[in-house]
């Protein structure tokens, strides 16, 4: 598809801003009413879904001479969390504004409109296999002396991805490597990539480098085909979402089960394969991953056209698939937590499907860091008012992003990853 | 076309807003000149003017500023809020929008039932918060998403509740208005130290009939920049949802009675809307005919002609359906409410129908949209995404609505339906709703195009709709009176006397187009 392929769902978008708040019906408070973290650090309707299909609408028209840096960055100062699509389609059941803004995104990049940070970051990964250009040969460190096969020497049933952010954050290993023990014990013949682990390529994607991506896709599927392994698990929620979303978009829908590790351990849980002995007390709020949530919704590729079936009815033919998020994972995470003997589980205003995102995601952690900080601060303040002692998320992407902004904001919470919880319910590994 | 603003006038409205509030890039003024909202069908364009500059003020302080530098370098100027309304955005040269986002505070007087809003509070943000204690404010048919205090400084504000709430534009109390000369006037009590938001007519002058300007309403005189609006009681916990859209899962409203209702007979539906409305017993209604309903009730065009194809909804709705609510402080005041209405609904030979006919997604409509009024926009809309809205849009007693404003709607439809001008759904397509326990009914029939369709031709039906309406002396286009235009042409002189004392330097970019302004010599008016 083209950006000139979405002028029906450019064309027809109503302006009733229901892109920027969450569904009226389910609010609870005017604080936490607002559902797109883009337009609410910016104002401007231009960095609203609405406004964002508008100008690819004037690009598709050619109402405007030139491509300027407030246009780059209207266009690249979104997370892509979806919120919006979630949203949309009240007045006109054929929109989707997230694809809109994909295509819209590719378009500036094959048109040479960059961010230099993502040109850095894109760069990195086309020397070193990962987006921080950190040493490739480094990016099993996480893993040393740790009793786990080799997915390049050994056949396993679990092939175990930890994804760029957990490979080379530190603070990360401790928990990856609980993972990985937490599911041995349970029966889990598992193996990992170690250094040879490369980038599932979600973030250049959702950058716009769509050709350097299906790169990423095809070595990631190679890898995956010669594991022999049944199933996939991912223990980042950019990874989860880049799986099964995206890479169906482009024809590379991997062959094997994909979960994400709380799917997989809420598996266990209910296979009774693993069993929370120690109890952890702590009254907790979860904030939903976008890329675990609604955009962790399997992609469905459709190519079609809009036609006229009827005199002023026109449709998708074929019909094309309704893509709101709901099919994301939202009940693993909170069945594990639940389970958890001693917690306390604390629902946000702003919970699955429509979760406010932490503000990390498709390219904003490299490129914009004040509206990074913006938005996890507002995901902090929303946490905060459950009353809750800690925020747990299950994505190392959201949970940098806290951890960043409560350095900088001094606000008081706890931070952990969902399998920090596990790790301590079984009594530690 | 606009003309790229001087880099000096640039340079004041940094000074005046800072750099992060005012934007000329072609590509953020683009965004905020197409529009396909409500009633932009009728209209006929998408791509209005492009704005000369687009600015956030966040401050009566800096709203002023805009006004004064507009004067100053002979710009025009125009206000929005969520800007969900066709004529939200530029439509002249050289203007510059006022995108209120930033003034988004509400305050809630529970003591006194009312609430001081700024432009970017939706009425949807407002119920949420004024259902905690027990208050409800009045949303319009448009749906949540709009402003409370654009429909009732600006608009006329009707919708379903207004059978108890009254039209937006009655529930004004105090007013905070910037005119055009950047001169803040404090309407009603506001005028008075320390008396407060609590009246529009005073101690203070009550400018509230002149405040909307050229043609009877919508603007064009300045900016409000704060409005009191009045409260109602609501009866019970604040309403709860759950689940997913599209549909969602209402909780139930204690005290509450939510149906749908049929007559065969339209003067027995005239007289029972009469008694409904002389009773006060109700707190929603809107009348429907089976294309909004099928309209609602599908979530794809396929399935929307599955359903128009299956003619289920036909079949039970065809000559127009009701859905009522209401809700009650007791057990017992309900008891008798829904006494009074069975007891109406029957002598009138009326057919009641639980809201889950059809299941549950027609339940959650009905629900939704006597709470929340977020079904209306959307049947109005599906399956083309643009509506003109009007043909005519009347506001008339509920007789002539029955006996005058339908028929003709109905007439226009058949003939731009025959020739492909807009959809085929049944040729009745119509919206109402009584206001004010039945001294008024709002008609406005939904007339669906696609702007992609050749043969579409919207805006003819408009102007045929309008022009029928006038002959036979019909209220219409939300007018802030039940009346013909041509009853009103003396009033429109005077609002257009009161404008050039209010707007000196002529740099309103009115919502409407000034009409009486435009052809009537400076000397006459």
């Amino acid at each position: 598809m083209s950006l000139g392929d979405y002028y029906y769902e450019m064309s027809h978008c109503h302006r009733c801003s229901l892109c920027k708040f969450t569904p009226f019906q389910i609010i609870k408070s005017r604080r936490f009413a607002y559902g797109c973290p883009s337009i609410a650090f910016r104002n401007f309707h231009s960095w609203a879904a609405g406004g964002r299909v508008i100008l690819a609408h004037a690009i598709v028209e050619g109402r405007l001479a030139e491509i300027t840096e407030t246009m780059e960055q209207i266009v690249f100062e979104c997370t892509m969390c979806g919120s919006c699509q979630s949203q949309c389609r009240t007045y006109n059941y054929n929109l989707n504004p997230i694809e809109v803004m994909q295509e819209l995104r590719t378009y500036f990049v094959e048109q040479g409109h960059l961010i230099p940070e993502h040109s850095m970051l894109v760069d990195a990964l086309k020397r070193e296999d990962n987006v921080f250009g950190e040493p490739k040969a480094n990016r099993g460190n996480w893993a040393q002396d740790l009793d786990v096969k080799d997915i390049n020497q050994e056949k396993a049933d679990v092939f175990f991805h930890v994804g760029c952010r957990i490979s080379y954050d530190q603070e990360f290993w401790q928990v990856a490597r609980a993972a990985v023990n937490i599911m041995k014990k349970a029966g889990a013949d598992i193996g990992i990539a170690g250094k040879d682990e490369a980038c599932c390529g979600g973030r250049i994607y959702e950058m716009g480098y769509r050709g350097n991506f299906i790169n990423y896709a095809d070595d990631f599927l190679s890898r995956v085909k010669a594991s022999g392994a049944s199933k996939i698990v991912v223990m980042c929620a950019d990874c989860n979402g880049t799986l099964k979303e995206y890479y169906p978009l482009v024809d590379k829908k991997p062959d094997v089960e994909i979960l994400h590790i709380s799917e997989y351990i809420s598996r266990l849980l209910r296979q009774d394969n693993i069993r929370f002995t120690h109890k952890v007390p702590l009254r907790i709020t979860y904030h939903d991953p976008c890329h675990l949530g609604r955009r962790g919704e399997p992609g469905v590729k459709w190519e079609g056209e809009y036609r006229r079936i009827k005199p002023h009815i026109f449709a998708p033919v074929p019909e094309k698939p309704i893509k709101l998020g709901l099919n994301g994972c939202y009940e693993a995470p909170r069945e594990i937590i639940k389970s958890i003997p001693g917690i306390e589980l604390v629902e946000m205003e702003r919970n699955r499907l429509f979760s406010w995102c932490c503000g990390a995601g498709a390219g904003v952690y490299e490129a914009f860091d004040d509206f990074a900080s913006f938005s996890a601060k507002e995901r902090i303040e929303e946490a905060m008012a459950t009353g809750a002692d800690a925020l747990v998320t299950a994505c190392p992407w959201c949970e940098r992003n806290f951890k960043d902004t409560l350095e900088s904001t001094g606000q008081d919470i706890k931070i952990y990853d969902i399998m920090e919880l596990v790790s301590m319910a079984v009594g530690g590994v | 076309m606009s003309q790229p603003i001087s880099e000096k006038a640039y340079d004041e409205f940094v000074e005046a807003l800072g750099e992060d509030n005012i934007s000329v890039d072609p590509g953020v003024l683009e965004t905020y000149t197409y529009m396909n909202g409500l009633g932009q069908a009728g209209i006929g364009i998408q791509w209005m003017f492009r704005p000369i500059a687009v600015t956030l003020p966040g401050s009566v302080e800096e709203v002023q500023a805009v006004l004064r530098i507009c004067a100053r370098y002979g710009l025009k100027f125009k206000a929005h809020s969520t800007a969900w309304w066709a004529l939200a955005l530029a439509t002249c040269p050289n203007c510059v929008l006022m995108d209120m986002r930033r003034m988004n505070n509400l305050e809630i007087n529970v003591t006194d039932s009312f609430a001081v809003t700024e432009p970017y509070v939706t009425a949807g943000e407002t119920q949420v918060e004024t259902m905690k204690y027990g208050l409800n404010p009045h949303l319009v048919g448009a749906g949540p998403n709009a402003s409370n205090l654009a429909s009732g400084t600006s608009m006329q504000g009707t919708g379903g509740t207004s059978v108890r709430t009254s039209m937006q534009e009655r529930n004004l109390l105090a007013v905070e208005w910037i005119t055009p000369a950047g001169e803040v006037l404090k309407l009603g009590s506001l005028n008075t130290p320390n008396a407060g938001w609590f009246c529009g007519d005073g101690p203070g002058p009550s400018l509230r009939g002149m405040m909307r300007g050229a043609a009877g309403n919508m603007g064009g005189n300045g900016v409000f920049t704060r409005a009191a609006l009045k409260l109602y009681p609501w009866y019970g916990p604040p309403y709860e949802c759950e689940g997913t859209p599209p549909f969602f899962d209402s909780s139930d409203i204690p005290n509450s009675y939510l149906r749908y209702v049929v007559w065969d007979d339209r003067d027995n539906e005239a007289e029972a809307l009469l008694r409904l409305g002389e009773a006060e017993i109700l707190d929603y209604n809107n009348r429907w005919a089976a294309g909004a309903f099928t309209s609602a009730m599908s979530i794809s065009n396929e399935e929307y002609l599955e359903m128009e194809e299956k003619g289920e909804y036909k079949e039970k709705f065809g000559n127009g359906f009701w859905t009522f609510f209401l809700n009650a402080e007791s057990e017992r005041a309900l008891e008798y409410k829904i006494k009074v209405f069975e007891k109406i609904v029957s002598e009138t030979g009326g057919v009641i129908y639980e809201t889950t006919i059809f299941g549950k997604r027609s339940h959650e409509i009905a629900i939704q949209n006597a709470v929340k009024a977020v079904w209306i926009g959307k049947a109005a809309y599906m399956p083309t995404s643009a509506n003109t809205g009007a043909v005519p849009f009347s506001y008339e007693t509920i007789d002539q609505g029955y006996k005058h404003a339908l028929p003709i709607s109905l007439d226009v439809k058949e003939e731009h339906i025959a020739r492909d001008k807009m959809l085929s759904e049944g040729r009745d397509n119509c919206y109402m709703c009584i206001d004010e326990d039945g001294h008024y009914m709002h008609i406005e029939h939904a007339c669906l195009v696609d702007m992609w369709e050749p043969k579409g031709e919207p805006t003819g039906a408009c102007i045929k709709g309008a022009a029928r309406s006038m002959e036979q002396g019909i209220g219409f286009f939300y007018c802030s009176m039940p009346g013909s235009p041509r009853d009103m042409v003396m009033y429109s002189k005077y609002m257009a006397k009161i404008q050039r004392l209010l707007d000196p330097y002529s740099i309103a970019n009115n919502t409407t187009t000034r009409p009486y302004e435009l052809i009537t010599p400076v000397e006459e008016l």
